[in-house]
């Protein structure tokens, strides 16, 4: 009977205050959980004020509920609806109230990844200063810029690269055909350039047959001259002899007129040769230019595809069109 | 690898079909005249880049686009006005007014567009001394405008050089202040530089020489910045008339050969010669005072 009591003082013993000390670690696991479910709140941003505004997009494809939204790489807010929405879909994004000032309502947003493998995040792109530089209030709408997938991107790049391979490969063809205009120009100028040496050499010829003959000429001159003066002066006296010296003199003046005239054929035919030439040439002009012109087209929209492919896109600056600034003083010294 | 390039270039040609005129297309080519005026206009080549400009708006009217038709509309008016083409300036711009908007009910521009439109309406008129149809144009602006938009700064400088033609310098003092704190809220340094510089011309005017050459040189730095020109000769010349009232005959001189310098190589015929009246000017004061 006494060591039951004892028993039952010592068991009273060891649990009191046990309720106190239950009570305590109730507590303090209670605080604890609230604790960390306030922490997780906070590191979500519940306790941050979001302004929520909307964009329109035709599918929702790569887009969730959740997924970061970034305004220069710095996140901002987060998506927090998609509804559907005709057509497409709707999307609700909640900015964190500090950043609005930031967001002006020509912003734009924008599907892309951390390279072409990471995690999808929408963007924001400011715009620019044409555009509305207000900020966005509560409701407000922003323009979506959807963006292509990779077959839409294969697709393009066949489709942007079609006219330019289908030129080139016109140009090529037109090369290779020897009946072509192009190939016509070029073998008409090989053939103009060969004939120039020769039409050279024939004006050299030319230019020493007219001296040549211009010098004898004056020989001849000079010789009737003195004969003349001979004549002249013995005209008198040699009535006879002067009937003998006139068959002579109409011989040698009739040899002078026949150079000559040999000279003057000499030089229309070089002349007829060489107008020719000029003629073939300036006939060609105008297809060489024609050519010419096609082939800097062709480049131009090489140039143009290649611009528009994905591969170089993103390193090109964004197509938009652009205002020049409107300057208060453009016009104040002329006054 | 050769032979890849020639797989990859045959499966390319293989794939080829006629390619369709889509409206991106023509989007496209728009953006790109305009892109072409832009670098024409940096280049100072004004007949290619109105030529550039007017082909873009063509292509923007064709599609209906009232965003490229008021960017390019505004553009062209700016390369035409530099050329002194004030009546072709004027014909692109009421392609965007609210009277073009009656006729076609379809376009709807924003407010932003139509203040932009009524200002370069207000800088016509101020280029050709009409000085209160300028007032007027400048009105309809700060009504587009509203409280605060990305032009007040520019507006308010326009409304500052208004009041300085009619003489009232107060009133432009407080116009360019307005345009100084705007500007500097947008952090816009074209119009702060274009603010400080009417302040200082406007301290000039009252005589105060020593303000003057504060703000004139606050915006000389910052038209260095820029990379101005015109606007740097104007700075220099306007220092130079407040050295002068200052009584520093050499310091004025020295700006008006900077000032000379500088339009002279920008080819600026207009500051080149207002440069050289001010120098000889000096040099006759000069020798006056010996």
């Amino acid at each position: 009977m006494n060591e039951k009591q004892t028993d039952q003082t010592r068991a009273l013993r060891r649990f009191r205050g046990i309720r106190r000390q239950v009570n305590a670690f109730l507590l303090t696991a209670l605080a604890g959980f609230v604790g960390v479910v306030g922490l997780v709140a906070w590191k979500q941003g519940m306790f941050v004020h979001h302004t929520n505004i909307y964009f329109h997009a035709p599918d929702a494809t790569g887009i969730n509920q959740g997924m970061a939204v970034r305004l220069h790489g710095v996140p901002v807010g987060a998506v927090k609806d998609v509804a559907f929405a005709e057509p497409g879909v709707r999307v609700r994004i909640g900015i964190n109230s500090d950043h609005i000032p930031r967001l002006p309502r020509g912003a734009q947003a924008r599907l892309s990844r951390e390279g072409y493998v990471g995690a999808a995040s929408i963007h924001i792109l400011p715009g620019t200063a044409a555009t509305d530089r207000t900020p966005v209030t509560e409701g407000d709408e922003i323009r979506f810029v959807a963006q292509k997938g990779m077959t839409d991107m294969l697709d393009e790049v066949r489709q942007q690269m079609t006219p330019a391979f289908q030129e080139l490969r016109k140009a090529a063809a037109e090369m290779a055909d020897p009946q072509s205009d192009f190939r016509r120009s070029v073998s008409a100028m090989r053939e103009l350039v060969e004939e120039l040496p020769a039409a050279s050499r024939e004006l050299r010829q030319l230019m020493r047959d007219t001296d040549r003959t211009m010098l004898t000429l004056g020989r001849q001159a000079e010789t009737v001259g003195k004969q003349a003066e001979v004549t002249l002066t013995i005209l008198s006296r040699l009535g006879t002899q002067s009937e003998e010296q006139l068959p002579m003199l109409a011989g040698k003046l009739a040899t002078t007129l026949d150079s000559l005239n040999a000279t003057a054929t000499q030089v229309r035919e070089t002349t007829r040769a060489n107008g020719e030439a000029l003629r073939e040439l300036l006939t060609q002009a105008p297809e060489l230019v024609r050519g010419s012109g096609e082939l800097v087209r062709d480049t131009q929209e090489l140039t143009a595809a290649a611009r528009r492919t994905w591969l170089l896109r993103d390193y090109l600056e964004p197509s938009e069109m652009r205002t020049l600034p409107v300057d208060s003083f453009e016009s104040f010294g002329k006054r | 690898m050769k032979f890849l390039g020639l797989f990859l270039g045959a499966l390319l040609l293989g794939c080829s079909q006629p390619p369709k005129a889509t409206t991106a297309a023509r989007q496209e080519a728009a953006i790109e005249a305009n892109r072409r005026g832009e670098t024409y206009v940096r280049h100072g080549e004004l007949d290619n880049a109105a030529r550039s400009y007017r082909e873009a708006l063509r292509l923007s009217q064709s599609l209906e686009d009232p965003e490229g038709i008021a960017a390019n509309a505004i553009n062209l008016s700016i390369v035409r006005q530099r050329q002194g083409r004030f009546a072709e300036a004027r014909a692109s711009l009421a392609l965007v007014t609210e009277d073009a908007l009656l006729s076609r009910p379809n376009l709807r521009f924003s407010s932003l567009r139509l203040t932009e439109v009524s200002l370069r309406h207000a800088l016509l008129d101020l280029d050709e001394r009409r000085f209160s149809s300028a007032q007027e144009w400048l009105t309809r602006s700060s009504q587009h405008c509203g409280g605060r938009c990305p032009l007040s700064a520019a507006i308010a400088n326009v409304r500052a050089q208004l009041a300085l033609q009619a003489g009232r310098v107060d009133d432009a003092a407080a116009a360019a202040r307005s345009a100084h704190d705007a500007s500097r809220a947008a952090g816009d340094r074209a119009e702060l530089a274009n603010a400080l510089r009417l302040l200082g011309i406007a301290a000039l005017r009252r005589g105060d020489f020593v303000n003057a050459r504060t703000h004139l040189e606050q915006a000389l730095a910052l038209d260095r910045e820029i990379g101005a020109p015109r606007k740097i000769a104007l700075d220099l010349l306007a220092l130079g008339r407040a050295a002068a009232l200052g009584g520093e005959h050499d310091a004025a001189r020295a700006y008006y050969v900077r000032a000379l310098a500088v339009s002279e190589a920008d080819r600026d015929s207009a500051g080149v010669a207002e440069a050289r009246a001010l120098l000889e000017a000096a040099d006759k004061a000069a020798a006056t005072g010996k």
